[in-house]
């Protein structure tokens, strides 16, 4: 080749071992030290990550899980929920004092409720915890129209004319700094209600917290840690409480084994995976991708598990909306879907479920499992009676990949028992929003609910009670505006004050008579992985919680 | 110097046609509009009341022309916040350049570069093996999608054989040898395309120019090849090259690197573009569509500009 | 040569053709550029070679349903989660309980292996075939067509029409392309297009191929412009308005067979480029919609699993490169065809 030709390869030559280089570069271990064998290690500090920022790093406005993971370290309410021992619960997790001195004084009717609040209560900030500051965290949140405000919170007397008006304060909250005494009077008794205290939309904050979002600086709360840093979309960090109230030592708030936890974004979570196995990572809050956890679970069992969740996912069925209004055709449904096929498809996430309440929540009899075994010539021929052969259904999804999988399946079954369906995607922002309004009439779809607390009617109630139908921001999809014998049955049970075996069992029963009416199409319930870095104490510190799904203070390295 | 003003002011009229556009799209288009953004800053579960404070607070009741303005003047002040997450615009898009920068502008010059010796290579063994090879590889290279290209690297090259990371990027200033490292395989899959086609290109071109009647003359005159190739040849073959990777560099900077940013994982600008759009997030959206068309119409207008500068036949116009 | 005066009915434009035939010689019969160019395009194997490749996949697509119904026995939308096959005489899971599913393996039923949800790979690789070359086809027809229309315009009217077209162009050129497309991929999926009389549903093939269609319009109408700018200016223009022939007709018959060789040239290069578009598109969720199968869509269902099964992503990209690949060998072949100044050599 002549001279031209030479240079260029030289060239080539040259660019390519440069290249070269670069690739042998650094493998090095990032991840910290982690000191010897024996007892779990408090102290140091550890990574986490999740795949999205939570929706907001304020208490009064949170309801994500991920956003409560991170919120209970720092902020705590009048009751809390029991640590437990940090693997799956197994037992919901129980009700005990936060703030408060002792369990509630609750009327005999059920409508008062009279807590004494810790002496020497303080915040991060060193200030000292006011009762009246429960007050008005609970005003704060209505103010704000926080999600949360439909919970129980209306039903204190003179919260749903506050939510409506801004106007007057909560009267049924009576406070007295000097006694550190909160009473509350609700307008109608209310089961859930002390749990409804133990979530952070409860929590208390100082009483001059402004009553708008301040997640970009998150005010001071109780808790063992403090949210620190907070770089919106980013990061934040969890830094131990360097003013942490002497009289919750010892107490369930009381549990922050490491000094501190960096809190990082990354979308991917098959790129968190490489993260914890190279130990730059020590936890992610999400789940591995599912063709990921096959892997883990076979050649990491020292550092992976997965445990079922108190959660639901199912297919909702509008009986506004035909011909879901034909109970055969629901009940048609019911029998086509195989919950092994949707696991399989999701890389075995799920445990299969067939009723309302997963087996973590008070209510849920096993004998009662499965109304509707996998009976696919049986549905074909529900769908004939009912007369619905080659109707039109729209199947409402969206497009993130595991949500998607399932509806295609769930189109397909529906199609082999002879249904026209066709998938309806919109964008996962705007899913449940669309559905949840009534003018929309969405046939059919996906859903899912997480608990906020390990009650029966956190379920039932605001998933399923016919007086829930609202036009727009609807959390019931089935739109059973004319139950009327469910909505009574349902009401009555939430004027129960407390969860006694009889209450429990007539839960069971709504349950059950859910699964007969066939609202829903329920497949299953999601399993949740914990997958540690090497050097987390994975035997002692695996910090499963049937409420927060993990509590990062029990997290403890080696 | 009228031509120059007369191209910048052609400049800004694009600028704001696209900006009009994109406000269409999503706000005029089923789908979009204030009904939807206005739920989704509300959040899952708003009730009317909260869906109506929404709109109040962000002007979505007010007329389109009155929203679009108001949302122009935020582009300027850096005010424009997101539907999604109330993040600044701005600021997420100032941290994506960086990234976005480092991705293209490492992946442009190795394009040019491979491109340009490639190209030259090709014209210079024509019709023999080296030639014929090289042109296969080009053909090969602009016929891979882009971001299946960086999936198979990523499986075998980070999973098969660990031999680099999956995805990710480390900041320049904290480690620059893994910064690269973490670039490599996306510098790899950006450029193929371009090796590819500018090779190509400068082929067919160094071939059509030594058949011109002035290499013709030199030749006749004596002067070596090589001479003739550098001095002659190369310098008229370049040019179109040159405006060829003025356009297609504004264009990947602009958002065409979307896909392996996303792929890798790279959260740069384009990554941002991407998901601002599967969730129909209009504020981010805007942003990042006026940043690429900025960088698109400049680049496009330098070339320009550099070429009535270099070719008096235009500048006499 | 002499020329014979020749009586009116001897008259003929073709003097050698002429002295021929009085010399009692067969007729010679002078080509048509076209013809030449066909013979030359014959004559390149690898061209030739190429074009029968595509040809070969576009029949295999098209062929998809008699696949699906003789050969693999579901649909492409058809699940099978739990179900078994025989393979080496054992049964095996389709899909395993982990969720992995099999494999490609020669055998009649997953010859490409399964998807986690139980579909047969291969029969979707061919319906996503039909709906991505289908795309990308009608796509380039209505580029060209609006790429040529406009640019007969430009380049033959100048002045206002001119200006403002190659500002719609640049306007078009300057939104970048990829971000436009799934921009407008993205917000038509969800609501449709509605546009006086004409209404298309969100999830329509249409939409796709409507934004795909007008996204390379600057790209191909300048060259296009160009070339009519400097058609413009030849003699056989002139006497064409010499002899009064309206505007429209000297666009369609006088410029625009000129024109031919550009456009099939350009033709299949965009051809190429929308497949590869659209597979862009799909990946990201804003071109053909679920479940109708795409190339694109395929690639980016199996990325999640790319590291357990990596056949699912790998397989639509071997096909896409297949598709673009022939397209762009056949046409460098078209090129040098139509062209054949470009066999010069160097030394």
């Amino acid at each position: 080749m002549g001279k031209l030709g030479r240079r260029a390869l030289v060239l080539l030559v040259a660019a390519l071992s440069m290249l070269v280089f670069a690739a042998c570069g650094d493998d090095d271990d990032d991840g910290g030290g982690g000191g010897g064998g024996g007892a779990a290690t408090k102290g140091g500090e550890l990574n986490v990550a999740h795949t999205s920022y939570p929706d907001f790093l304020d208490p009064g406005l949170s309801y994500t899980v991920d956003g409560w993971e991170a919120l209970h370290l720092a902020y705590t309410g009048l009751v809390t929920f029991a640590n437990g021992n940090g693997d799956a619960g197994t037992e919901g997790a129980e009700v005990v004092p936060g703030l408060a001195e002792d369990m509630p004084e609750i009327s005999d009717d059920g409508l008062s409720y009279k807590f004494t609040l810790r002496d020497g209560l303080k915040y991060s900030d060193g200030k000292p915890v006011k009762a009246s500051d429960f007050k008005s965290s609970i005003e704060r949140l209505l103010e704000q129209d926080s999600q949360g405000a439909g919970l129980g919170y209306t039903t204190i007397k003179g919260g749903a004319d506050f939510l409506e008006t801004k106007k007057g304060g909560v009267s049924g909250i009576v406070t007295d700094n000097a006694k550190r005494t909160i009473e509350i009077t609700l307008a109608e008794p209310r089961g859930a209600f002390l749990y409804e205290l133990a979530i952070p939309f409860a929590s208390v904050v100082p009483g001059d917290t402004p009553a708008k979002n301040m997640t970009k600086s998150p005010p001071p709360g109780t808790g063992c840690y403090a949210i620190e840093d907070v770089n919106l979309n980013r990061s934040y960090e969890l830094v131990r409480n360097k003013n942490f109230s002497p009289s919750l030592k010892g107490t369930a708030v009381d549990q922050c084994n490491a000094d501190a936890i960096h809190v990082t974004i990354d979308p991917q979570t098959s790129s968190q995976v490489t993260k914890v196995l190279r130990g730059d990572l020590d936890f992610m809050v999400d789940n591995p991708p599912p063709d990921r956890v096959a892997e883990l679970k076979g050649k990491y069992t020292d550092r992976f598990e997965q445990f079922a969740t108190n959660s639901t996912f199912y297919f909702f069925m509008n009986v506004e909306a035909p011909p879901f209004d034909n109970l055969k055709v629901r009940q048609a449904v019911n029998y086509a879907i195989d919950v092994n096929a949707i696991n399989r498809a999701q890389g075995g996430v799920l445990s299969a479920a067939h009723t309302t309440l997963p087996p973590g929540v008070p209510g849920y009899d096993k004998s009662q499992d499965d109304l509707y075994p996998f009976d696919l010539e049986k549905a074909k021929s529900l769908i004939k009676e009912a007369g619905a052969e080659g109707e039109d259904v729209t199947v409402w999804s969206n497009p993130e990949p595991e949500t998607q999988r399932t509806m295609e399946y769930y189109a397909d079954t529906l199609n082999k028992i002879g249904l026209n369906a066709k998938i309806k995607n919109i964008p996962a922002e705007e899913y449940f929003v669309t559905i949840g309004t009534r003018k929309n009439k969405p046939q059919t779809g996906w859903a899912n609910w997480f608990q906020d607390y390990p009650h029966p009617s956190d379920f039932i109630d605001i998933l399923l009670n016919p007086d829930n139908v609202v036009d727009v921001g609807n959390n019931n999809y089935t739109y059973n505006a004319n139950d009327k014998k469910l909505a009574d049955m349902i009401n009555d049970l939430n004027k129960e004050p407390e969860l006694t075996d009889d209450v429990i069992k007539r839960w069971g029963e709504v349950d059950r008579y859910i699964q007969e009416q066939a609202y829903w199409g329920i497949y299953g319930n999601r399993k949740q992985s914990t997958f540690f870095s090497e050097r987390m104490d994975f035997d002692s510190c695996k910090g499963e919680h049937a409420v927060w799904t993990h509590h990062w203070g029990m997290f403890c390295r080696k | 110097m009228r031509f120059t003003v007369r191209r910048l002011l052609n400049m800004l009229f694009v600028l704001w046609a696209v900006s009009v556009l994109t406000f269409l799209i999503f706000m005029v288009m089923p789908g979009g509009g204030d009904e939807q953004a206005a739920l989704r800053i509300a959040g899952r579960n708003a009730n009317e009341a909260q869906v109506q404070t929404v709109k109040k607070e962000w002007g979505l009741d007010d007329p389109i022309y009155a929203q679009y303005a108001d949302m122009m003047k935020k582009v300027f002040t850096g005010d424009l916040i997101s539907y999604v997450n109330q993040v600044n615009v701005r600021e997420e898009i100032v941290r994506g350049i960086p990234r976005t920068a480092s991705l293209v502008i490492g992946a442009g010059i190795i394009w040019l570069f491979f491109g340009v010796v490639f190209g030259v290579l090709s014209a210079v063994y024509a019709g023999r093996f080296t030639d014929r090879a090289l042109n296969v590889l080009a053909l090969v290279g602009i016929s891979l999608p882009v971001f299946w290209v960086g999936l198979v690297l990523l499986y075998y090259l980070t999973d098969r054989i660990a031999l680099f990371p999956p995805g990710g990027y480390t900041e320049l200033g904290d480690d620059p040898v893994d910064w690269a490292y973490h670039l490599i395989l996306p510098w790899f899959a950006l450029s193929i395309l371009f090796i590819g086609f500018y090779s190509r290109v400068l082929r067919s071109n160094v071939l059509d120019i030594s058949s011109e009647d002035y290499v013709r003359t030199a030749r006749a005159k004596g002067l070596s090849e090589r001479r003739i190739l550098i001095r002659h040849t190369l310098r008229n073959a370049l040019i179109p090259i040159v405006t060829l990777f003025g356009l297609d560099f504004g264009a990947a900077l602009g958002g065409g690197a979307i896909l392996t940013e996303s792929v890798f994982g790279l959260q740069g600008v384009g990554q941002y573009a991407a998901e601002s759009i599967g969730r129909l997030d209009l504020p981010p959206i805007m942003g990042v569509v006026l940043f690429g068309a900025f960088f698109i119409v400049l680049l496009n207008a330098i070339v320009d500009i550099l070429y009535a500068f270099l070719d008096p036949r235009i500048r006499l116009q | 040569m002499a020329t014979q005066p020749a009586t009116e009915s001897d008259f003929s434009l073709d003097p050698a053709a002429a002295v021929a035939a009085q010399e009692g010689g067969a007729p010679v019969e002078g080509m048509g550029p076209w013809e030449l160019a066909w013979r030359r395009l014959k004559r390149n194997r690898v061209a030739m070679a190429s074009l029968a490749v595509f040809f070969v996949l576009v029949g295999c697509c098209l062929a998809a349903p008699l696949y699906a119904e003789h050969v693999a026995g579901r649909g492409p939308t058809s699940t099978n989660a739990t179900g078994t096959i025989q393979v080496d005489g054992k049964k095996t899971f389709v899909v395993t309980p982990d969720g992995t599913p099999i494999g490609p393996g020669f055998r009649k039923e997953y010859f490409l292996g399964a998807d986690s949800l139980g579909r047969d790979v291969m029969v979707r690789l061919l319906y996503g075939g039909r709906n991505s070359l289908f795309v990308g086809f009608m796509a380039a027809l209505i580029t060209a067509i609006l790429a040529v229309a406009t640019g007969l315009a430009a380049g033959y009217f100048g002045g206002w029409t001119d200006r403002i077209i190659s500002n719609g162009n640049d306007i078009l050129w300057s939104f970048p392309v990829l971000l436009f497309a799934i921009a407008l991929g993205t917000a038509l999926a969800l609501g449709g297009l509605n546009i006086g009389p004409i209404s298309v549903q969100g999830d329509s093939l249409w939409i796709p191929i409507i934004i795909i269609g007008v996204v390379y319009i600057p790209y191909f109408g300048r060259p296009i412009r160009g070339q009519v700018l400097s058609l413009r200016e030849k003699e056989f223009v002139d006497a064409a308005v010499a002899q009064g022939m309206g505007s429209t007709r000297i666009m369609f018959s006088e410029i625009l067979p000129n024109l031919m060789s550009t456009i099939l040239v350009f033709g299949t290069l965009i051809i190429a480029n929308n497949i590869l578009l659209e597979a862009a598109l799909s990946f990201l969720g804003a071109g053909i919609q679920p479940p109708e199968p795409s190339w694109g869509g395929l690639i980016s269902d199996g990325v999640n699993q790319i590291y357990t099964s990596p056949h699912l992503s790998l397989v639509p990209g071997v096909a896409i490169v297949i598709a673009v690949l022939s397209l762009n060998v056949f046409g460098d072949g078209l090129r040098d065809a139509l062209d054949p100044r470009a066999k010069v050599r160097l030394r």
